[in-house]
């Protein structure tokens, strides 16, 4: 289990978590909503260990370092891989890098999305390069995934089968943690879900719970985040 | 003309301060080198502010110091603040929606990156001649000290930035603000349209500082003047013939932005640059895979690289993955031919005093007791190249392979990740330590060439007696 004690990141002064608290389970799909700049990316990244913060993330109680950081992988929004060398380059050099890498699920992944294996990555469109990112993210064989937006740039049909191959392809003690706004898309699939609103953790929700209130988890969102329905209204009788 | 600012004006993100914090470095480093080399100024007297004030090698090197930062500075500023594709290429973008041809954009941005060297001499110039003019006061020359203070212009540094009687330097320092400001212009135009900025204004620091430290004789200032015209002339018909003929980007993301759609496919699929590939990194990859390339290899053993060592192999297997082979193959082989060049001295200095001692020669005697000098001095600064040389392929490259993994890609997250979190910084800092030895190796043989022609070449009655004490200086 991930455990998040009281964590908290400033950016020279400006505050991008504020003592965050929580628990991350084996053998669940979380989802991880909120605006942009709320700290869903910074939340990812203090756990993978890229960023100095106070406060304490411990894997089975222990710190996060070299010694059991491939139990974790992160698919990043930013592309992390070398865009010059090939899809079946990048499959070696994670097999000689993680020794739990999984090589049927990769070759399964990469036949199912039909991405070309003998193309340098940087020669994939945009769409390609986030299907191949998480793709590695899935076979590394860590016990928890991290993703930040995997779906940007990939069409609607892509995603529906992405999020059917994922809840299908993963192990019982296999934990996903998804950063994404598709929060509608997403809403069928995830067993609970995690509100960030400026930096704060405003609300942690098992689907047990977002059934009984009666409300889809949109609506919950909209709620907890203030949305107000006729700002789009107001906007529009300004500029006329 | 509105347009030509804007160009300037949009893209100087934030650099100002760099500009400004540079421009302000100038006289606080002649003045650090003056008090350090004058110590208490009023316990100086005129004369020995004269003799030694400015003079050696350091102010020099701090001039064209600050000179490559404020331009390095002002290359960044242009090109924007982040050193990424889609800001390089964004910036093209601007430039056709300003209506500006690349070469308009190109010669702009030279003038623009003149003014800017201009100053930065003009500061230095003036830095002198106040530092010089207070320092003279404090040593009480208060009646001559305005004469005086021109004079300490004429100390190493002064006679390099303003050579009173050495035609020759003067036009050299034309040539090379000339050819400096259109490297800088080059970098920028490399950037906005092909992502990667040029490396070419290290070509010109170099001479400049070897012509500034070593005034040497007219001949070699002159063929210094050729070859930075030749450099120059280069820069400018390379953006022209770059304009013409686009070409394609091995990386694609990357490819010549011009006038074409990003999004469009036509680049050309034949122009492809080597990069550290994965089939060198492990040898069990298929053939065809990039993993040969990169000298990783799947058993342990090699992939630490005891087995199968060999020196190509050994360094492409600490670099990183993917990252282009090419660049920094340019960039060993030109920090061998500084080095090399520099150390030609030895050979200019051998073959002066052979010339000498073969014309004394009567019989079997030599005239008025003439004699080589030892190797070791013969050898005396001969060395700066591959000295700067070694710090300059340790610390580039170092900085390339860490700009790989965290501004060209963001493979950082990848190797931040990985079990076995040395490799990250191994393949940061060994592969330019291996190039830093192989300039070294390079350096020792060039060393032992030197020490065959002056035992081969040099007449046994010309030698001293115990020539053979003083090869090694200590």
């Amino acid at each position: 289990m991930i455990e998040v004690k009281n964590v908290s990141k400033e950016y020279k002064g400006k505050v991008a978590l504020s003592n965050c608290n929580i628990q991350i389970p084996k053998g669940q799909i979380i989802g991880l909503f909120g605006a942009n700049g709320a700290g869903k990316t910074t939340l990812m990244k203090c756990i993978m260990g890229f960023l100095t913060f106070d406060g304490e993330i411990t894997l089975d109680g222990k710190k996060i370092d070299e010694s059991n950081i491939a139990r974790l992988s992160f698919a990043t929004g930013d592309h992390s891989f070398f865009p010059s060398i090939t899809a079946d380059d990048h499959k070696w050099f994670y097999k000689m890098q993680f020794p739990t890498f999984r090589e049927k699920r990769y070759e399964a992944l990469m036949e199912f999305f039909e991405l070309p294996t003998k193309k340098k990555i940087s020669e994939f469109s945009l769409g390609q390069q986030n299907q191949f990112e998480v793709v590695l993210a899935i076979s590394q064989g860590a016990e928890y995934i991290f993703m930040d937006e995997p779906f940007a740039g990939n069409d609607v049909f892509n995603r529906e089968d992405f999020y059917e191959v994922l809840v299908s392809v993963l192990d019982d003690d296999e934990t996903v943690i998804i950063s994404t706004h598709l929060i509608e898309e997403i809403a069928d699939y995830i067993d609970r879900a995690i509100l960030i609103r400026k930096s704060e953790i405003i609300d942690d929700l098992s689907v047990k719970e977002i059934e009984e209130s009666g409300r889809t988890l949109i609506e919950i969102v909209k709620e907890k985040y203030d949305y107000r329905a006729d700002r789009i209204r107001k906007a529009v009788d300004q500029m006329r | 003309m509105n347009k030509y600012l804007s160009l300037i004006f949009l893209y100087n993100r934030a650099g100002y301060k760099k500009i400004l914090l540079v421009a302000g470095a100038v006289p606080l480093f002649f003045l650090a080198i003056f008090l350090l080399r004058i110590g208490n100024p009023y316990a100086a007297s005129s004369y020995m502010l004269m003799e030694r004030a400015f003079g050696g090698i350091w102010a020099v090197l701090v001039l064209v110091a600050v000179n490559l930062a404020g331009l390095t500075a002002v290359v960044n500023s242009i090109n924007g603040k982040k050193a990424l594709k889609a800001a390089h290429s964004t910036t093209g973008y601007t430039i056709r929606r300003l209506n500006l041809s690349p070469v308009s954009s190109y010669l702009t941005i030279f003038i623009y990156s003149l003014a800017l060297l201009l100053i930065f001499r003009g500061i230095a110039i003036a830095s002198l001649y106040i530092i010089g003019k207070l320092g003279l006061t404090m040593a009480g020359a208060s009646a001559i000290d305005t004469k005086l203070a021109l004079g300490l212009l004429r100390t190493k540094i002064g006679s390099a930035l303003i050579p009173f009687s050495h035609p020759t330097l003067i036009a050299f320092n034309v040539v090379s603000i000339l050819a400096l400001a259109g490297e800088c212009a080059r970098s920028c135009y490399l950037s906005w349209h092909n992502g990667t900025p040029s490396a070419g204004v290290a070509l010109i620091i170099v001479p400049m500082f070897l012509v500034w430290a070593f005034t040497p004789e007219n001949s070699y200032i002159l063929i210094a003047i050729l070859i930075m015209s030749l450099y120059a002339a280069f820069s400018l018909f390379d953006v022209i013939s770059r304009e013409k003929h686009p070409k394609g980007d091995p990386f694609k993301v990357n490819k010549y932005a011009g006038l074409m759609d990003l999004d469009s496919e036509e680049f050309d699929d034949n122009v492809h640059l080597a990069v550290n590939s994965p089939t060198d990194v492990y040898d069990s990859a298929p053939e065809t895979s990039f993993l040969h390339l990169y000298g990783r290899t799947e058993g342990n053993s090699e992939r630490k690289g005891i087995k199968n060592i060999s020196p190509g192999r050994l360094r492409r297997r600490f670099m990183p993955l993917g990252i282009n082979i090419e660049k920094s193959n340019a960039l060993l082989g030109g920090c061998i031919v500084i080095g090399f060049v520099e150390h030609l001295l030895f050979f200019g200095r051998y073959l002066m005093q052979l010339r000498v001692i073969n014309s004394s020669i009567i019989g079997i005697t030599i005239d008025s007791d003439l004699k080589m000098p030892y190797f070791c001095q013969l050898q005396e600064h001969s060395y700066y190249g591959y000295i700067l040389a070694i710090l300059m392929v340790l610390f580039i490259q170092a900085y390339w392979n860490y700009s790989y993994y965290n501004k060209e890609t963001k493979s950082v997250y990848v190797m931040k990740r990985l079990p076995d979190r040395k490799e990250y910084h191994r393949t940061i800092w060994i592969s330019p330590a291996i190039e830093a030895l192989y300039v070294a190796a390079v350096m020792a043989a060039h060393t032992a060439a030197d020490l065959i022609l002056y035992l081969a070449a040099t007449p046994d009655i010309a030698l001293y007696p115990d020539y053979l004490a003083h090869i090694l200086p200590f």
